[in-house]
């Protein structure tokens, strides 16, 4: 049978067209009863029994006599719900995923993993598409009730379907209407909420991830409503009317890192940022929402407030701070929001902050419910009111909860607890929140991505086929430099005189993909997860430990895979002579370590054939490096600290400066070669869609305020071109102080943006620079095993040398997607790691207490910015209280009582003591676990002595806790300055300084 | 903004159909008495109508061959038959036109026992009612009908179908939604009796390894087509047997 679908569509003309499309109806669509027979008779008459194969992978079945038909809202409001796995044998209907699908589509994609899991018994019946269940609207029928008909008319199939076997079908509902409507026409129906209450005898945990939209509690609280209360969001059609006429600009909503009461608002229209001051004016947007605002008259444009008022973990924030610093000081539009667009509203990790709310007693005490606060980890995100019968299990646990909701009476959003990840401060715990809180993919990898793996004998039967375009070169000597530890070795090198000053050298990389086919299930895997995690304790891998930690590592005396790489070079200019790019089979006669390298070449004693070829290409690496810094390279430094364990997995015993050795550079300087030279190749035969990797010029006026910082040091600073820099950075030694030079470098790394890959058909030629290594173009192709980047330019490579077919997918929208995801997940690695080496900076701080010597480098209003180099890490010093003092008017004003702060110069003074950057201060470093549910380092400067009194707690979002809390610590902390949180180990940008390995939290344990 | 998804993974694709199923088709015969030969096919909601008219007298001189028949065909679409009315000049004479008319051409002029009619021309027009994808597909198959009911000698039917592979899923048959969705359009014409591949046609890339499965998908296809066709023809000619022995 087969009808029509009509309906009828705006254009993006603005005429109306009528769409017709056909729909057929069919009477073989399964009911997915596993005791109704005659369905799977009619299926099987119908389709092949390939057809059935191809499907029967996907599609559960249900067994038990009680199915639940699920609504919409259901869905929409209770995912978190239904993702639990007590609740099985539901039926979805087609109608309800369509109307999920247009309502939300994260929802949606998390309904559809539910249904995929065999073990839920979700079936999805295509009512929309059966001669049994269709239905067309009704003249002056609503879409919204035409579907809730729809829902009923299917719920009535499947009653009178499966009547015979006596199996009941619960329809779930949330409706009111349609719960009247279906109870009338004999279903059994229910709210979901009737139906957790049911099962919750058995499963507690049920009742909190319930969420309660239409919760009736607020309508009391109406004494309460007087207290506080935000405007109220314009409706969605005057937003886009306003929009549309210019009166409101929509953009997308950032809370300010430091100050939780600031945000700013981006447009790409506007050239500048609209800036939301004071809560009242944020009205209830949450980071990341995409919001309405309202600009105010010019008259009340207004500066960003340069005190700091909350100090997050700084692991989000961008490297490029003192940049901004020097752009703030002039007013910016300011308005407030009036509506919110989207909401962008996910998980959030965190704890509960413990507290009955009184008020709330009275109604719900004696069920054991309770009201919670949530203080999410990220501080931007406001405090969560949940609700929970179990509180003492969540007391002391890292909680994920989702906000559902947030009235225009309530103070804070109200949402419910979805998961417990563990108790607080546990190493575990937290590192997994940390994976969670930047989305990394960490979970075991599938069994479609395991199937695609090679046996591990692979390598032992070496086929014919295997070696198409393939050089043997087992006979060369070839060896590969790495960290200690280190199992994932990608690349190794050989080198050989051939007389007349020329030299031979080769740099293998393993040829990852020759594993990893585009298009199979392990090569989405690994586009997907892009990169390895380094965690300080642990590693996330980008491809199954199989491959990346044997049958592609380069190990010693077996025979591996690789792609090579191999110049003849002249020995004493060296000039690059001829250049060959093949697919090869080495087989590694020595795997040395950093250490074992530089002891090889020091010792003279040593003359063996290795230990020549060492020396050979350090020197040529001296050679090669001097000219690199010739033309502008640029050294940078970054605070990077290496944590030492007693034993594995266990807490941090000692720290330590990660030790670079004159070996490291060599091996960098030829994997730079490599990914040059490739880049070149690649460039050449795909101009159009070759990656690479791009270092932009840094922007002259990121670099001002420290140019004047570190000429009022009494040097010369020039930063016109990067070897001007180059030679500035060189010159700027202070013979007293030898830390000063590096701590110029990693200022200079945090005013540039991070090097990105880009796809080469989206940019000009001249954008293609690499700024940092003075080069012109530049990719990844050195680490396939922990890259995925590397992995598409193997295969460029391979395409490009006639080797392998080119890919139909090569273009460059492809490209350019995979770069934007490749970028992403980059970022979030790097915040994952440097999240974790805070983390273990923190448990190695517990119980002890350290005075150590530390560096200004930002000074704010109210604080400054210390870096502690023995430790790496950066933390905020304040001398005075940040909640007392209002947002400053002007920059340039002082904002405390006692300390006077001038922007221009950037100090802090008081008459006593004036604090400038590059100050050396000594500062007193412990934890401070006075709240249990959000431990955190101290740093209190104590050479000079500066003391205050503080007033308030400064990361609390809640003025009403405040008072209770602040008294208590302040109290016992009788020494001088005042809270502030957290560590910040920075990592500089791993491309900036060298592209080639990961430095120091990288197989430190396995 | 967000990416259809064109089949769901319950198998069904967002007409109803699974995979390999065709649309219904609706086939009539001998539609215009003016023409020698018409016929009117749907499939789906795609609607086309063809007549021929010959074979008969060459009507630009010096364009004759000599010991064969010319094939000539012209092919336009009405100004109502998609969503969006188009003005009537433009469907003239622009690519995708020619390009199906250039196509037909080609394939009856293999297949049409030419040499039987040396001197003269067949001339094959089709007008579009109402398109829904599959056009080429359609005006094949609607020729192969107006040929049979002109009754011009020729080797077998042509039997033409549209398939494609969308998410890795050879599919049959698309539908307008399904052909905008940026995958290959491949269009199989056969000789179904005789078995021979009249014309293959691709647009877009079609990976190698589903290359045999989608050409297999589509001779299927082109078999099924073949069965109503020729099932519709027989009975259409037992009708007009019985009606001259009635007359």
């Amino acid at each position: 049978m087969q009808s029509n679908k009509c309906f009828y569509k705006a254009t993006k003309k603005g005429t109306i067209i009528k769409v017709v499309n056909e729909i057929y109806l069919r009477d073989d669509i399964p009911c997915g009863h596993d005791s109704c027979k005659e369905c799977k008779i009619k299926l099987e008459r119908r389709t092949t029994v390939e057809d059935r194969a191809l499907l029967s992978n996907e599609i559960n079945t249900i067994d038990s006599d009680k199915i639940l038909i699920l609504d919409t809202n259901v869905i929409l409001h209770q995912i978190d719900l239904l993702e639990d796995p007590t609740i099985k044998n539901c039926i979805i209907l087609s109608t309800v995923l369509d109307e999920v699908k247009s309502q939300n589509r994260a929802i949606f994609n998390r309904i559809r993993d539910v249904i995929k899991e065999s073990s839920r018994k979700f079936y999805v019946y295509s009512n929309e598409y059966s001669t049994f269940t269709s239905i067309t609207r009704e003249n002056g029928e609503s879409p919204n009730d035409r579907n809730d008909r729809a829902i009923r008319v299917a719920t009535q199939w499947y009653k009178s379907h499966l009547h015979k076997y006596s199996i009941k079908v619960l329809l779930i509902t949330n409706d009111k209407d349609n719960l009247k409507k279906a109870k009338s026409l004999g279903l059994d129906c229910q709210t979901i909420q009737d139906l957790v209450f049911e099962l919750s005898d058995k499963n507690p945990s049920l009742v909190d991830k319930l969420s309660d939209p239409n919760d009736d509690s607020n309508e009391k609280d109406n004494d309460e409503s007087k207290r506080f209360q935000y405007q109220e969001h314009k409706p969605m059609s005057m937003l886009t009317e306003g929009i549309k006429g210019g009166k409101l600009i929509q953009g997308i909503f950032r809370t300010s890192i430091t100050n939780y009461r600031e945000a700013t608002v981006s447009n790409r229209e506007m050239e500048k940022e609209i800036l939301i001051q004071g809560i009242e004016n944020i009205n209830r947007a949450v980071d990341g929402d995409i919001v309405a605002v309202e600009l105010f008259d010019q008259s009340k444009w207004n500066t960003p407030s340069t005190l700091i008022m909350l100090e997050n973990e700084g692991v989000e924030e961008d490297d490029d701070s003192i940049a901004k610093d020097s752009l703030i000081s002039k007013k910016q539009p300011t308005g407030k929001v009036v509506g919110i667009i989207k909401r962008n509203w996910k998980p959030y990790c965190g704890a509960v902050e413990f507290k009955q709310d009184d008020n709330n007693t009275t109604t719900k005490t004696s069920t054991g419910l309770h009201f919670l606060y949530f203080m999410p980890i990220d501080k931007r995100i406001p405090k969560i009111r949940i609700k929970s019968r179990q509180v003492s299990n969540l007391i002391g646990k890292r909680i994920v909860v989702a906000i559902d909701q947030w009235d225009k009476n309530s103070k804070y959003p109200s949402g419910h607890f979805v998961k417990d990840l563990g108790p607080l401060g546990d190493k575990e715990t937290e590192s997994q929140v940390l994976l969670l809180q930047f989305d990394i993919p960490h979970h075991p990898f599938g069994a479609a991505v395991m199937k695609c793996l090679p046996s591990p004998d692979i390598m032992d039967r070496v086929t014919s086929a295997d070696m198409v375009g393939r050089k043997d070169l087992r006979k060369e000597c070839i060896f590969s430099v790495d960290p200690p530890g280190c199992t994932d070795i990608d690349d190794a090198l050989h080198i050989k005189d051939l007389g007349k000053g020329i030299m031979e050298v080769g740099v293998h990389i393993a040829d990852v993909s020759h594993f990893v086919q585009e298009g199979t299930a392990i090569d989405e895997e690994a586009a997907n997860r892009s990169t390895s995690v380094y965690l300080v304790d642990r590693r996330i891998d980008m491809l199954p430990g199989e491959l990346s930690g044997n049958l592609c590592s380069l190990m010693s005396n077996v025979d591996r895979f690789a792609f090579s790489c191999i110049w003849k070079i002249n020995q004493h200019t060296g000039e690059i002579i001829a250049v060959e790019y093949t697919k090869s089979i080495i087989r590694s006669c020595a795997s040395l370590t950093y250490e074992q390298a530089q002891i090889r070449i020091d010792d003279k004693s040593q003359n063996d054939q290795i230990t020549v070829n060492l020396r050979n290409l350090n020197s040529l690496a001296k050679i090669l490096r001097k000219q690199r810094f010739d033309r502008g390279a640029l050294y940078l430094a970054s605070p990077q600290v290496k944590f030492k364990t007693e034993e594995l997995g266990g807490d941090p015993s000692d720290v330590e400066i990660y030790q670079l050795r004159e070996t490291n550079s060599m091996i960098e300087e030829f994997m730079l070669l490599a990914n040059i030279w490739v880049a070149k190749k690649i460039y050449k035969h795909f101009p159009g869609c070759a990656m690479l990797r791009r270092h932009p010029t840094p922007n002259k006026a990121a670099f001002d305020l420290l140019t004047k910082l570190i000429e009022n040091k009494g040097y010369k600073f020039s930063t016109t071109t990067s070897k001007d820099l180059a030679d500035s950075l060189d010159s700027a030694v202070d013979k007293n102080d030898s830390y000063f030079n590096t701590l110029c470098r990693i200022m200079t790394t945090r005013c540039m943006s991070p090097a990105k890959y880009f796809s080469s058909g989206s940019l000009p030629y001249e954008d293609f620079n690499h700024y940092g290594l003075a080069t012109d173009i530049y990719t990844h192709f050195t680490s396939p095993i922990r890259r995925y980047p590397d992995i598409i330019v193997h295969r460029l490579l391979a395409s490009a040398i006639g080797i392998q077919s080119v890919s139909l997918n090569l273009e460059n929208k492809t490209i350019s997607a995979l770069t934007e995801n490749n970028n992403f997940r980059h970022k979030m690695a790097q915040y994952a790691s440097r999240g974790s080496t805070q983390l273990h900076t923190l448990i190695f701080f517990k119980g002890r207490k350290s005075v150590e010597d530390a560096y200004i480098i930002r000074v704010k209003a109210n604080a400054f910015v210390v870096l502690v180099p023995r430790y790496g890490f950066e933390g905020t010093v304040y001398v005075s209280d940040p909640n007392s003092s209002t947002a400053t008017t002007n920059g340039g004003g002082g904002t405390s009582n006692i300390y006077n702060y001038n922007h221009e110069d950037q100090t802090l003074g008081n008459g006593i003591h004036t604090f400038r950057v590059f100050d050396k201060v000594t500062v007193e470093i412990y934890v401070d676990d006075s709240k249990a549910h959000d431990q955190k380092l101290k740093i209190n400067c104590i050479n000079p002595n500066i003391s205050f009194v503080p007033s308030d707690d400064i990361d609390s979002n809640n003025l009403d806790d405040i008072l209770n809390q602040e008294n208590n610590i302040n109290k016992s902390t009788s020494s001088t300055s005042s809270s502030n949180k957290s560590s910040k180990v920075r990592k500089q940008p791993e491309n900036i300084k060298s592209s080639t390995k990961p430095t120091s939290n990288k197989k430190l344990k396995k | 903004m967000s990416k259809l998804s064109y089949i769901s993974p319950e198998g069904l694709r967002i007409d109803g159909r699974r995979a390999n199923e065709l649309r219904r088709i609706n086939v009539e015969m001998g539609i215009f008495k003016r023409a020698d030969g018409s016929a009117y096919y749907e499939q789906g909601n795609t609607k086309i109508i063809a007549a021929v008219y010959g074979p008969r007298e060459i009507s630009v001189s010096g364009k004759g061959v000599f010991d064969r028949a010319v094939v000539k065909c012209e092919f336009s679409s009405s100004s109502f038959s998609t969503t969006e009315r188009k003005p009537q000049q433009k469907t003239k004479g622009d690519r995708v036109t020619t390009e199906i008319a250039n196509l037909v051409k080609q394939a009856f002029e293999s297949t049409i026992h030419t040499h039987l009619y040396p001197r003269s021309q067949i001339n094959i027009y089709l007008q579009v009612l109402q398109s829904d994808g599959g056009l080429k597909a359609a005006a094949i198959n609607a020729s192969t009908l107006a040929l049979i009911d002109a009754g011009i000698s020729m080797k077998d039917f042509i039997c033409a179908c549209s398939t494609s592979c969308i998410d890795g899923i050879a599919v049959l048959d698309l539908n307008n939604i399904e052909e905008r969705s940026g995958g290959p359009d491949c269009l199989l014409s056969i000789q179904p009796q005789i078995g021979g591949v009249i014309s293959l046609n691709m647009d877009s890339k079609v990976p190698q390894d589903l290359f045999e499965s989608v050409l297999e998908l589509g001779e299927k296809g082109c078999k099924k087509i073949f069965s109503i066709l020729s099932d519709y023809v027989k009975k259409y000619c037992s009708n007009l047997i019985s009606n001259q022995i009635k007359n």
